[in-house]
């Protein structure tokens, strides 16, 4: 079962959107800059050719560090951490169910990533 | 915050470090969770304290200022890597909202957390207004 999800940014200059798994529980990491976000998860890494982005000219930011091997983007104007490119699976993307149209994340169970030791 | 509580110095910072702060708070962190349309994105957990509890150390020119709506609440993140670590609420404009997911964890004894209905903001507002009071 797969479904079509869109999501925005607080302010809606950067937009995402992308056809997967039906989310049904959360991903949450306690890794350094995870821990930081609070963000829950996409727990599905969606390949690149199904994740699309648009953003307002200079409006996506980005961050790395450590291996710099993850891009965490940032709305630039709202400060909202919409999604990301994951470490672990190169060219996949995990966003951000905060940000995601029709999903409550209050009421979600979320699966945790002991990124803290495993990355 | 009432006149016998014993506080202590958390240390916080964003990820990248540009920003950092000290708070002095309770070594048990009553700490908020709310609903509203940005917390939901921004995965914030407040720590509000009166202004004169919160010591900005570095980082004030990183900072970029992202305002809406009533354009009260002063959202303030970190320019290099977006992370929401304190802020000016809406809620309590005299005080900060410390995020105590940016803090240091070797202080903290315990959080509490209580949830707020951010949603229906307007009616719950005024049960907020006294953490930002030097003293209840």
């Amino acid at each position: 079962m797969t479904e079509h999800y869109r999501g925005s940014c607080h302010c809606g200059a950067v937009r995402f959107s992308y056809e997967g798994e039906v989310i049904t529980k959360g991903l949450r990491c306690n890794c350094s800059i995870c821990s930081r976000k609070g963000a829950m998860m996409t727990p599905e890494a969606i390949p690149q050719e199904n994740f699309s982005i648009e953003a307002e000219e200079g409006a996506l930011g980005l961050y790395q560090f450590g291996l710099k091997t993850a891009k965490h983007y940032f709305c630039k104007r709202c400060g909202i951490y919409t999604f990301h490119e994951t470490s672990r699976k190169k060219d996949h993307y995990r966003a951000n169910l905060g940000c995601i149209e029709g999903i409550d994340t209050f009421s979600l169970d979320a699966d945790v990533f002991d990124g803290k030791n495993l990355l | 915050m009432k006149k016998m509580d014993n506080l202590i110095r958390h240390k916080g910072s964003c990820h990248c470090g540009a920003v950092k702060y000290e708070v002095e708070a309770t070594e048990i962190i009553q700490a908020t969770l709310c609903n509203c349309s940005i917390c939901s994105k921004s995965g914030y957990l407040h720590l509000i304290v009166p202004a004169s509890r919160f010591h900005l150390l570095q980082g004030a020119d990183n900072l970029a200022t992202y305002t809406f709506d009533t354009h009260e609440a002063k959202h303030l993140f970190c320019k290099t890597c977006g992370i929401k670590s304190y802020y000016v609420p809406r809620s309590n404009p005299d005080g900060f909202s410390i995020n105590v997911r940016c803090l240091e964890p070797n202080t903290i004894k315990g959080i509490n957390i209580s949830n707020f209905d951010g949603r229906n903001w307007k009616v719950n507002a005024h049960t907020l207004a006294h953490l930002s009071k030097e003293f209840e």
